[in-house]
């Protein structure tokens, strides 16, 4: 076992796909960049596990059509990570991000995925976004609660929540908004998680000192790593260039900023990871909460009272309100 | 609608009922106290809605104390002790929350550490026991309603009598006590029990965590858009053989007598009031007797609860997690269902299982110079 290795969270410059006709190019052109940054880190840094930001291989455009949205999806497994597995397998590390992905055998859904690429030159792990933002109307995709059923008859019962196993520990995908629920890190934790990768779109507003807050807090009560790796410099026709708040950070299992990138821009974040430190602290009784908690209790009330339920097909805004209504209804809420 | 009103957290100095014979009088000075402080806000700020006092902040915490002895030392809830606390209520039109040490008739042997609510009839509004702590820390002996859960559901008529919210004319309020903050479930049920204001009675000292549980408090108000006030201790005095010790600005510790003797300034202070955003809009930055005053606005809570934009409370997918938390053991129920707790060490035991099943199960990895079934140090002292 590796006992202490770097992590590289890599803040991408990304060219977003403004026109699906030029996707193959565009995805080329920032793949073939991650990687020669990858390669440059490896012969600098000693690191083992590479991250890059959430849709970092097509980037987000508001203005994308549905139509637009499906056609710059990518396969996972596919041909952009084969090219990534034939690099992964070549330095021996693991590389992990997020991308738009469609599953050719379900083409009425596509999600947003994150996925490890080892050694092994393969997908070694794929999770698929669970608090997907289909419900703001920022994205017309699906989550895996929204489909909830199909997906265990077609994925199988643990597919939702899967965890790698790894020399470098046990490794674990959130993706952007899933760091402000604690019941998603949790379950990973019960699953015996102790790595979050989380790849990320986080642009400047008030709610992100939030998100911040979020990520230590996931770390603290989950005594896990966690990595975040946000956009850099975006190039788009509808987007602006520094939008993005950049900020990559690196939490440790005390819930403490470990490394942090302050600022937006095309950057690099290089931390190191000491597994057995984190194996020591979890076999401490005080604080240990993964172990203290009451996961009976709260199973039971947690399923008293169901805030958004599965299997509602494709989340959309309009079941978002129909939910809160509901949960007004249900004296769950207030209305104001 | 409900107009914007002032909630106080009232962090006092706590004198600590060290010997059990000095009850009656300390208990009296300590809600004396907590008194003058309160009609100072009164005077100084005008009329405040709500207040709330710290964790145990009418006997302290003795930590090695027997269970015993701790069933009499501890209070009625509702008791004469803490009626003066209504009677403020009820003359200032106001809410008054507090936590105290607690013995409940209904359950021989055991004890709890409690909070309670009084509201502007004077009446008992709410009366929480902490569901987090000496169960699974091993630092006291009070009991916890999961460690006996079927006789608790059954005693008090339902399962929903561990998480108590009373629905008032200044928002539907909650309580928690301490650490029952680092468990995020904890807070996300009260607010599925329609939680808008958790009043968080607290004591917490210096130690490596404490700048993460301030984390705790913000993000949990962010992710359940609720407001919290937590009201910690502002420092111990503690009474040895009659003799009263007194905070002594300046004086850090004091002179080992007899007993525990914790530093004058063990608690960092700090109470503060956290909006639905997470954001500290009141707050003591100081140990010591002190004020977090802070705004309540329930109307711009309700309509930010109605947004479904970054709503985490209503996007959460509970569903799915429920089945997850179903799937799993963790801490489990009952463990002092049949024999009640008797030595502070029992709790560290149940959670030392835990880990062991853990790592057999996989779930977590031992160090690789990892000694199995280490001894908790003796006389090694637990924070709350």
């Amino acid at each position: 076992m590796t006992r202490n290795y770097n992590i590289a969270c890599i803040q991408s410059a990304i060219e977003v796909i403004d026109d699906p006709s030029r996707k193959d190019a565009v995805i080329a052109r920032n793949l073939d960049r991650s990687l020669r940054i990858a390669e440059s880190v490896i012969r600098k840094d000693d690191v083992k596990i590479f991250l890059f930001p959430e849709g970092w291989l097509q980037g987000y455009n508001h203005l994308r059509s549905d139509d637009d949205w499906e056609a710059i999806c990518i396969q996972v497994p596919g041909l952009e990570t084969a090219r990534m597995g034939e690099f992964a397998s070549r330095h021996g590390i693991y590389l992990a991000g997020a991308a738009f992905e469609r599953d050719l055998d379900w083409p009425e859904v596509w999600f947003t995925t994150g996925f490890i690429i080892g050694p092994s030159g393969k997908v070694e792990l794929r999770y698929r976004k669970v608090q997907e933002r289909n419900i703001e109307g920022l994205i017309p995709n699906t989550s895996p609660a929204d489909v909830y059923s199909e997906y265990l008859q077609r994925y199988g019962e643990d597919s939702i929540f899967p965890v790698l196993d790894t020399p470098y520990g046990r490794l674990a995908m959130i993706v952007e908004n899933d760091v402000n629920f604690f019941e998603l890190t949790r379950v990973f934790t019960f699953h015996g998680a102790e790595i979050f990768l989380h790849p990320t779109t986080e642009e400047n507003g008030s709610q992100f000192p939030g998100w911040d807050q979020a990520r230590r807090s996931r770390c603290y009560e989950g005594l896990c790593y966690l990595a975040s790796a946000n956009n850099g410099q975006v190039t788009s026709e509808s987007y602006p260039s520094l939008a993005s708040r950049g900020c990559s950070t690196v939490v440790d299992f005390q819930g403490n900023i470990l490394a942090r990138i302050e600022g937006s821009g095309e950057s690099l974040l290089v931390a190191p990871i000491d597994l057995q430190r984190l194996r020591s602290r979890r076999m401490e009784v005080r604080m240990n909460y993964p172990a203290q908690v009451k996961s009976e209790l709260f199973g039971k009330e947690f399923a008293k009272q169901v805030l958004m339920p599965n299997d509602i097909g494709p989340a959309t805004p309009e079941a978002g309100e129909a939910t809160i209504r509901r949960l007004q209804d249900e004296h769950v809420l207030v209305k104001p | 609608m409900i107009a914007p009103y002032t909630a106080v957290a009232v962090q006092t100095i706590i004198r600590h009922v060290k010997e059990p014979k000095w009850r009656d009088a300390i208990i009296r000075e300590n809600v004396n106290r907590s008194l003058s402080m309160m009609d100072y806000v009164s005077h100084r700020f005008g009329a405040a809605k709500l207040y709330v006092l710290p964790e145990f902040a009418l006997t302290g915490a003795e930590h090695v104390r027997s269970v015993e002895e701790w069933t009499q030392v501890a209070l009625r809830i509702p008791g004469p002790e803490i009626e003066p606390f209504a009677n403020f209520a009820r003359h200032n039109q106001a809410y008054v929350g507090g936590g105290t040490m607690e013995y409940d008739p209904n359950y021989p042997g055991r004890w709890f550490n409690s909070a309670f609510l009084f509201g502007p009839t004077g009446e008992l509004l709410i009366r929480y026991r902490k569901l987090n702590g000496a169960d699974v820390q091993g630092h006291t002996t009070y009991s916890t309603p999961p460690a006996l859960y079927d006789l608790y559901v059954k005693t008090e008529g339902g399962e929903d009598a561990l998480f108590p919210v009373v629905d008032t004319p200044i928002g539907r309020l909650g309580m928690l006590n301490c650490f029952d903050i680092n468990f995020p479930e904890v807070l996300r049920t009260f607010a599925m029990h329609g939680a808008e204001v958790m009043m968080h009675v607290t004591g917490e000292p210096y130690s490596p965590h404490r700048d993460i549980w301030e984390m705790s408090r913000r993000t949990r108000a962010y992710e359940n858009l609720m407001y919290i006030i937590s009201a910690n201790h502002g420092g111990y005095v503690a009474q040895i053989d009659g003799e009263l010790f007194a905070d002594t600005p300046g004086l850090n510790f004091q002179q080992r007598r007899k007993g525990e003797i914790a530093p004058v300034h063990r608690s960092h202070g700090g109470s503060k009031i956290v909006d639905f955003n997470g954001h500290v809009v009141g707050q003591s930055q100081s140990p010591g007797e002190a004020l977090a005053l802070g705004g309540i606005d329930i109307q711009a809570l309700r309509e930010r609860r109605a947004q479904v934009r970054g709503n985490i409370l209503a996007q959460t997918r509970s569903e799915l997690y429920a089945k997850e938390y179903a799937r799993h053991q963790a801490s489990p129920l009952n463990h002092w269902l049949d024999k009640p707790v008797q030595d502070r060490r029992e709790g560290s035991a149940n959670t030392r299982a835990v880990i062991d099943r853990y790592v057999r199960d996989g779930i977590y990895v031992a160090p690789e110079d990892h000694q199995d079934a280490v001894p908790e140090a003796v006389g090694r002292r637990a924070s709350v």
